[in-house]
């Protein structure tokens, strides 16, 4: 029988068992906590932003930071160690540290058109033929847009897949760390970029929005042909690791970017359908909603109640989110990047504090940074976070 | 004729807008008038992202929308654009260090049809590069971009190589982009800070004092 961890000691529960009770919206022994951190990795152990790409010291980095500052509940993990894997999941030209960027940068997107307009007619018809391998058929199609390196046809398959299996191994290996300090892992795959946002992220913002226009049932009908492919994909990796949760990232879906009319019309179709068709597998979905959504949470709560988390970022009023779908999903968030870099440690346990009583009250609450936490955090201020759900976040005291 | 134009515009009806303009132009109307009355359709569309009515994709269109009046104009070979009087000189970069361009452009899209003069500096701006742009061209407003904490030392900088500069007292600094907030306007000593590019709009305006 597997021994159960527990990560404090005033802890009932195992992080996983946390983990499972709060995505159901019942009232667990306290409050998970779940930073999303990458950056602050090196930064936190003295390393280059570059350095991350070194399983070695990345994996030394996070187990330093884990132990120092930690623990928390779960590995919120979105690193590969070949740069080219994270276009596969979010399909931009990127600029990378200690390639086209300073070491001490951080990685940074360029809208350019990696996709045409023409390639939705194809995703469709890739879709209809073999639509269980539609999502690696794209990305492999758009792999060599992205770099110049890589070659069309099956040499990108031949240039993506070892890449790929290694990096699997990777994860496998140093998912054990996590385990066996008694953190689980918030998801088996993610984060992956939805269909419709994963358009306007590989065609541009600006060409996508004419897009919407000029191709709207293409757009559509892409976007839906594209669901048995991420189907697929999610479902494969839930197997290889074990943890039936899944990342989705919807990076170009909010009120930012779209009215909550486009919302409903383009892009919750084939999310409603994502989302059902990984409920039928017993897979929850945490939605990595960065912006402000605001106006889109009523259309949310079409989804499926207890089975999806919502990160929010800071842009969305998170204590209005609560009231708002509280009852139907469970809500991840939002201690700000520049509270974090710029504030103080009251401060932060102030703001935790508050997000714990209003957020948290009745659970299916998980404290966490507002997107990724701050490359330049002040540790004092990452302590004070995950210091609080021990403070104020037990349910029966 | 004229008010069709302009509700088009403000409604971001292309069709409509697009055959308003040629039935004008048949009618013999003056192109800058029509430029003048897209203008004025743009300040609705303005008015409407102000009060959330439109979202960005609006803003995109309406510019799609005035590109192909510009095209018809063009063609129709009596246009010559003049050079307007500008309300005021806004500068916009995004800091050292960032490469994000998409908020800054629609910044400067809707400052240029709201009638100022926009001096775009590009992504990546050393701090000395805005102080030197603002010496150079007279500009009394500057608007810093970034979507990266990582940048906040470089705002700071570019604050305080103003102050170094003398020149602190006649420019406005105005901040903006997913990683801002007060508390960052605060740290790194600008005037302002906007959410979104209505904001920086509105913020041009009252520091300018001209509409």
């Amino acid at each position: 029988m597997k021994k159960r961890i527990m990560l404090y000691p005033g802890d009932t529960m195992t992080a996983e068992e946390r983990m499972k009770a709060v995505i159901r919206l019942q009232v667990p022994d306290r409050v998970p906590a779940v930073p999303c951190v990458y950056y602050y990795f090196a930064t936190y152990s003295g390393l280059t932003f570059a350095d991350l790409f070194d399983p070695k010291l990345y994996r030394r980095a996070t187990m330093k930071l884990f132990d120092e500052l930690g623990p928390w509940d779960a590995y919120n993990f979105f690193h590969t160690y070949y740069r080219e894997l994270a276009s596969f999941f979010i399909p931009m030209v990127t600029m990378e540290p200690g390639f086209e960027l300073p070491a001490s940068s951080i990685r940074q997107f360029k809208e350019e058109e990696i996709m045409r307009p023409e390639d939705y007619a194809c995703i469709v018809e890739i879709g209809e033929r073999t639509p269980r391998l539609s999502f690696y058929r794209i990305m492999m199609g758009f792999m060599p847009r992205i770099y110049d390196y890589i070659q069309e046809g099956w040499r990108s398959y031949a240039f993506v897949l070892p890449r790929f299996a290694a990096q699997l191994a990777y994860y496998r290996y140093e998912f054990r760390d996590w385990i066996d300090r008694g953190a689980t892992l918030f998801y088996s795959i993610g984060p992956v970029e939805v269909p419709f946002d994963t358009f306007s992220l590989a065609r541009g913002l600006i060409p996508f929005v004419k897009d919407l226009s000029k191709y709207p049932d293409d757009i559509r009908r892409a976007a839906d042909a594209l669901v048995p492919g991420y189907l697929f994909l999610i479902k494969a990796t839930v197997n290889l690791f074990g943890i039936k949760r899944a990342m989705i990232d919807l990076h170009r879906s909010s009120n930012d970017f779209l009215s909550p009319g486009q919302f409903r019309e383009y892009a919750l179709p084939s999310l409603k359908l994502l989302v059902a068709g990984l409920k039928d597998e017993g897979i929850d979905v945490i939605m990595h909603c960065d912006g402000d959504w605001g106006l889109n949470l009523e259309a949310l709560r079409e989804l499926p109640a207890g089975q999806c988390v919502i990160q929010l970022d800071g842009a969305t009023d998170i204590f209005k989110a609560k009231e708002v779908i509280g009852d139907r999903m469970c809500i991840y968030g939002d201690v700000p990047a520049s509270m974090l870099a710029l504030g103080s440690a009251a401060e932060v346990d102030e703001y935790c504090h508050r997000l714990i009583e209003e957020v948290g009250r009745g659970g299916g609450f998980i404290l966490g940074t507002g997107c990724e936490l701050a490359p330049n955090a002040r540790p004092e201020n990452v302590k004070a976070m995950l210091d609080s759900v021990v403070k104020y976040g037990y349910y029966d005291k | 004729m004229d008010e069709k134009l302009v509700r088009a515009m403000g409604d971001l009806d292309e069709e409509g807008v697009l055959s308003s303009v040629e039935a004008m132009l048949s009618a013999g109307t003056e192109p800058l008038h029509i430029v003048e009355l897209c203008r004025e359709g743009f300040e609705i569309v303005g008015k409407r992202y102000e009060t959330r009515e439109y979202f960005l994709s609006g803003l995109i269109i309406s510019d799609d929308i005035f590109e192909n009046v510009l095209g018809l104009l063009d063609r129709s070979g009596c246009f010559q654009a003049v050079e307007e009087e500008k309300l005021g000189k806004v500068i916009l970069g995004a800091p050292l260090g960032d490469v994000h361009d998409i908020g800054k452009g629609l910044v400067s899209q809707l400052l240029r049809y709201s009638g100022y003069e926009v001096i775009d500096l590009g992504v990546n701006v050393r701090p000395a590069g805005f102080v030197e742009a603002a010496a150079e061209s007279g500009a009394t407003v500057v608007g810093i971009s970034t979507l990266i904490t990582v940048a906040y030392e470089s705002l700071r900088e570019t604050v305080l190589g103003f102050q170094h500069e003398g020149l602190r007292e006649s420019v406005k600094i105005m901040l903006g982009g997913g990683a801002v907030s007060q508390r960052v306007c605060e740290y790194a000593g600008a005037d302002a800070w906007s959410r979104d590019a209505a904001d920086a709009v509105k913020f041009t305006k009252a520091f300018i004092g001209k509409e």
